[in-house]
């Protein structure tokens, strides 16, 4: 059974509009470096695979029976998007429209911080209820370990000048401090532990919207990181390469939700859903 | 016949979870309902497809489920 049988036009779609939009803002940035649109196109592309990611995952929440498991896992992951579009779009309206400079914390940052709730508890969501059917311990205890390991090489790059801000205050060091602790632990963990357990699935068609998933959440926190050392040595610029992390990752969201409902329609021998 | 009836479920799990697990959700039902994967008997085929539908039940909805189970008890009928 080939790909072309299950993956529908509509995912196609979506991840070949996702990296158009992201591809062609990257171009547009780097010509307009300087310019008053230089805001407007490092900002465009988050919006965009931002509300795709979002209405895709709660649509395809939505398509499934309350009594199936998806429907939660998919609501909060649906959630969490939702909750980075609202914060993409007030930082973009602060930016581009309200042309100020965004404060740290701003209105955006309660969306973002809460997002990673939402991913973390999607995420969790989902390993639980694939211990019937594979060990989930062994893949939880490797990912605990690499995690730990990471919190221990960025502690000095990224959480001790944080604590040790003294132009920040307690409430700014804590929101702070909560970004890379929630992209370490409430969305790389649980990533990596279930991308461990779905590797014994192999090429299982019913794996591919999580490896999708994996994909997208891994380059959301590959980003994040890179915004925190970046912004920690004043490197850091809307529209910067580093922020197409975060549009592929928005996509690869968008992506692996529309691929849950593809994944999940019965196939009839032949290809016919 | 037995080997065949192993086959024939193997083939219809491998395109949703891989070969790997497949072939091991096969072997755990069987063996649940008593029986190695090669002693399976077109008269078991429901009972342990029973076991394989809690074993395949998180990875996919219901309708999946339905669909391999109805496929695995028609290509295994005598």
């Amino acid at each position: 059974m080939g790909t072309d049988h299950v993956v529908s036009r509509r995912t196609w779609g979506i991840a070949a509009a996702g990296i158009l939009v992201s591809v062609v803002c990257l171009a547009l940035i780097r010509r307009s470096i300087g310019t008053d649109t230089e805001a407007f196109y490092g900002n465009l592309p988050s919006i965009l695979t931002g509300a795709a990611a979002s209405i895709t995952a709660l649509w395809a929440a939505m398509h499934f029976d309350r009594s199936e498991g998806f429907r939660r896992q998919w609501l909060l992951i649906g959630l969490g998007m939702s909750a980075i579009f609202a914060g993409d779009a007030i930082f973009a309206y602060l930016e581009v429209v309200a042309h100020k400079e965004v404060p740290f914390p701003s209105i955006a940052d309660p969306f973002y911080l809460v997002s990673f709730l939402l991913f973390g508890g999607g995420l969790l969501l989902t390993l639980l209820s694939f211990r019937r059917s594979l060990s989930i311990m062994a893949p939880l205890t490797v990912s605990f370990v690499t995690c730990a390991l990471a919190t221990v090489a960025l502690w000095p790059s990224i959480f001790w000048p944080i604590i040790t801000d003294a132009e920040a205050g307690s409430f700014e060091k804590l929101l702070t401090i909560w970004y890379p602790i929630g992209d370490l632990w409430l969305l790389a963990f649980p990533a990596l532990a279930l991308a461990i357990a779905l590797s014994r699935l192999g090429g299982g068609r019913l794996a591919w919207p999580w490896w999708a998933l994996v994909v997208g959440f891994s380059g959301i926190a590959l980003s994040d990181t890179l915004f925190a050392l970046m912004s920690n040595d004043g490197t850091y610029a809307s529209g910067s390469t580093i922020d197409a992390g975060w549009w592929f990752g928005y996509t690869a969201v968008a992506v692996a939700a529309s691929l849950l409902v593809d994944v999940q329609r019965p196939i009839r021998r032949g290809g016919a859903s | 016949m037995s080997k065949q009836i192993r086959d024939t479920a193997v083939g219809v799990l491998e395109p949703l979870v891989g070969r790997a697990m497949a072939t091991l959700y096969v072997a755990d039902a069987a063996s649940q309902v008593g029986m190695t994967s090669d002693e399976i008997e077109p008269g078991d085929v429901r009972a342990v497809c029973d076991v394989l539908r809690s074993k395949i039940g998180p990875f996919a909805a219901r309708p999946v489920v339905d669909q391999a189970i109805e496929d695995i008890i028609s290509q295994t009928r005598v």
